[in-house]
């Protein structure tokens, strides 16, 4: 209780861009929806001093614009512009190319599949986090984790994506 | 394989992550509070966009020089420039050679008129007053280079069909790696034209309000809540967040305001009848009559549909279209009626094939039009077209669950996705009218005749 948005932004800027990549699979995007988060953060100050977790407040939040971002790009395509505004290239950490198949796969699934794998495997969260994270019962979470992987499996173009430590949490 | 999914790809991340600065940050989040109290409308030409605009706003037509388009540091409106129409000129065609584009790429940001006549530039966005579309505004984007990472856009404007024109000499560029914007283009029945550009390089809401004389003004802008007058234009930023930025501008006056919305409102449409029409995410569906002041509301407007889009139809009749969620496009789940002002009929869609749809309409007839972009059994994107013809489609018989292709005359005759690509659809007395951006992005096209046959609408 009582967080410092300066100490919290220092302590937990770099985890959450790295947890939001790989719900986004775009380092810039992911940049900007935890600055987007943080400026909600600093909007609602007095709220946000009082939580009990404030990451987990803002990963949640982070989690919802990357959503919000994402439905808007598909508003846009609704009203019918061309895909040449929003059409800048991802930005990557320095990957392996097996990496970086992974991230560019995991942008194809569904979106729910998505952040449920990307949190859970690669952002090392437990199930019960990804819950809280999502806002879905801790079945949901499951039921999305082993349709994900089979999904990822088949656009890597793999039968099936073995994943150590699948039940933890 | 048992190490793809490897926490190694988000620690790398982190490393890679490049921090803002903290008072940026704080900067933001001020805007943000001031912009919690506002609110609602119409936005039919929109530029959804990494766009970080380095504005360039000259007191004359001819002047390059880079002046940064500024809020009014005091209640009145800044004092106009004043460009005056000028006759279009006639569209010289040009070659453009791969030298071209590379000098292109590498040269300084082009002038607005620049952008408006490069035969290499396209249509981003079209708008026409309902009943006069004479009176219509065209946003034209010019790539910087070939894979359109970077690009810059120009507004054209008339009252006369191009005969003579107006294009203010104010650029916005979209630059690679930057911050996330949008640009709202709007038309009003006067002929003057707002642009409203949501979150500039200050991460401030910059309303210009351009005069059919070609003046140009930056609108003074009111944080207070208040419902749309009869004179003002309403824009609205396309955003599915509560907190939307929805705006009602006097052209005249240069001034805008939020318009008073319901609590949480995600989504806020105007008719052509002036009617305002809300959706909010607790999924209540309302409706305005009076600009806002009064809205009458029906829950229920979506369940299990994520996503819900508006149909354009009479001041009595209120249709939703739900769609299903985790695709690019918006997928046509189910039709939603409101039956006696609280009481929704669903009607669900087959969904084999899945119909990708955009703008929606209840004809004066009763049938349901639908620009349907693509379907499920189209194929890959990067592979021909198969499986069913996107196009216009209407509905055959009264519960809006079949439909018909129309057969689509020049230029829209070769079915391709995303095609017709319509931006409007104005109900008429006895139809509709369709106004739609061209195959090659060039010229704006529309029809009377649900898209049978098309005819021309110069855009520059």
């Amino acid at each position: 209780m009582g967080h410092d948005l300066q100490q919290v932004f220092e302590a937990s800027w770099r985890r959450l861009v790295g947890q939001l990549y790989a719900v986004c699979g775009d380092l810039t995007e992911a940049e900007e929806v935890v600055a987007e988060a943080f400026a909600r953060a600093a909007a609602r100050r007095r709220m946000f001093e009082g939580l009990d977790s404030p990451e987990a407040w803002l990963r949640v939040t982070a989690v919802n614009i990357a959503r919000t971002r994402h439905r808007r790009r598909r508003v846009g395509e609704r009203l019918g512009l061309s895909g040449v505004v929003g059409a800048a290239e991802s930005r990557h950490p320095y990957l392996t190319d097996d990496r970086l198949a992974v991230v560019g796969a995991l942008a194809q699934l569904p979106h729910v599949q998505r952040e449920a794998l990307a949190l859970h495997y690669l952002a090392d969260q437990s199930v019960a986090d990804v819950a809280a994270t999502l806002g879905v019962p801790i079945g949901t979470v499951k039921a999305r984790l082993s349709r994900g992987r089979v999904a990822l499996a088949a656009v890597l173009g793999e039968t099936e994506l073995l994943v150590e430590g699948e039940s933890r949490g | 394989m048992g190490d793809r999914l490897d926490p190694e790809i988000v620690r790398l991340a982190e490393e890679a992550a490049r921090k803002p600065d903290f008072n940026a940050v704080l900067a933001r989040g001020a805007v943000l509070s001031r912009r919690r109290t506002a609110s609602a409308l119409i936005a039919t030409v929109v530029v959804l966009a990494g766009l970080v605009v380095a504005t360039q706003l000259a007191g004359q037509p001819q002047a390059d020089q880079v002046v940064p388009v500024m809020p009014n540091p005091t209640p009145t409106p800044s004092t106009p420039t004043m460009p005056t129409p000028t006759p279009t000129p006639t569209p010289t065609p040009t070659v453009t050679t791969p030298a071209d584009t590379e000098r292109r790429a590498e040269r300084a940001r082009p002038t607005a008129r620049q952008i408006v006549d490069d035969p290499a530039s396209q249509i981003q966005g079209v708008q026409v007053v309902p009943g006069d579309n004479d009176k219509r505004v065209v946003l034209w984007t010019l790539c910087r280079n070939s894979g359109c990472t970077a690009a810059d856009y120009a507004v054209a404007f008339t009252s006369d069909g191009f005969q003579t024109r107006v294009v203010p000499d104010v650029v916005w560029s979209n630059l690679e790696g930057t911050a996330w914007s949008n640009i709202v283009v709007r038309i009003a029945d006067n002929g003057d034209v707002v642009v409203v550009h949501d979150f500039d390089e200050s991460n401030r809401t910059r309303i210009l309000t351009i005069r059919a004389d070609g003046a140009v003004t930056t609108a003074d802008i009111s944080r207070d809540a208040a419902p749309v007058g009869e004179d003002e234009v309403l824009a609205t930023i396309a955003q599915l967040d509560p907190g939307g930025a929805y705006w009602a501008i006097d052209t005249v006056a240069g001034r805008a305001h939020p318009a008073t919305v319901p609590d949480g409102t995600q989504q806020v449409v105007q008719t052509d009848s002036g009617q305002l029409r809300a959706l909010t995410e607790a999924g209540t569906y309302a409706w305005s009559d009076d600009g806002g002041a009064v809205w009458r509301k029906a829950p229920g407007a979506k369940d299990r549909s994520p996503l819900v889009s508006f149909v354009d139809s009479a001041p009595d009749t209120h249709v939703l279209m739900g769609g299903s969620d985790g695709a690019t496009l918006f997928p046509f789940a189910e039709v939603r009626v409101l039956e006696d002002g609280s009481t929704w009929s669903v009607s669900r869609q087959s969904g084999d094939p899945l119909a990708y749809v955009g703008p929606a309409a209840v004809l004066p007839d009763g049938r349901l039009l639908a620009r349907v972009q693509g379907w499920s059994d189209n194929g890959s994107l990067q592979g021909p077209l198969t499986g069913t013809p996107p196009g216009m489609y209407v509905s055959v018989g009264d519960d809006w669950s079949a439909y018909e292709r129309i057969e689509s005359g020049a230029p829209f005759d070769v079915p391709e996705r995303m095609e017709p690509n319509v931006m409007e659809l104005e109900l008429t007395a006895d139809g509709v009218r369709l106004t739609a951006i061209g195959p090659d992005f060039k010229a704006a096209w529309t029809s009377i005749d649900l898209g049978a046959t098309w005819q021309e609408l110069r855009a520059r």
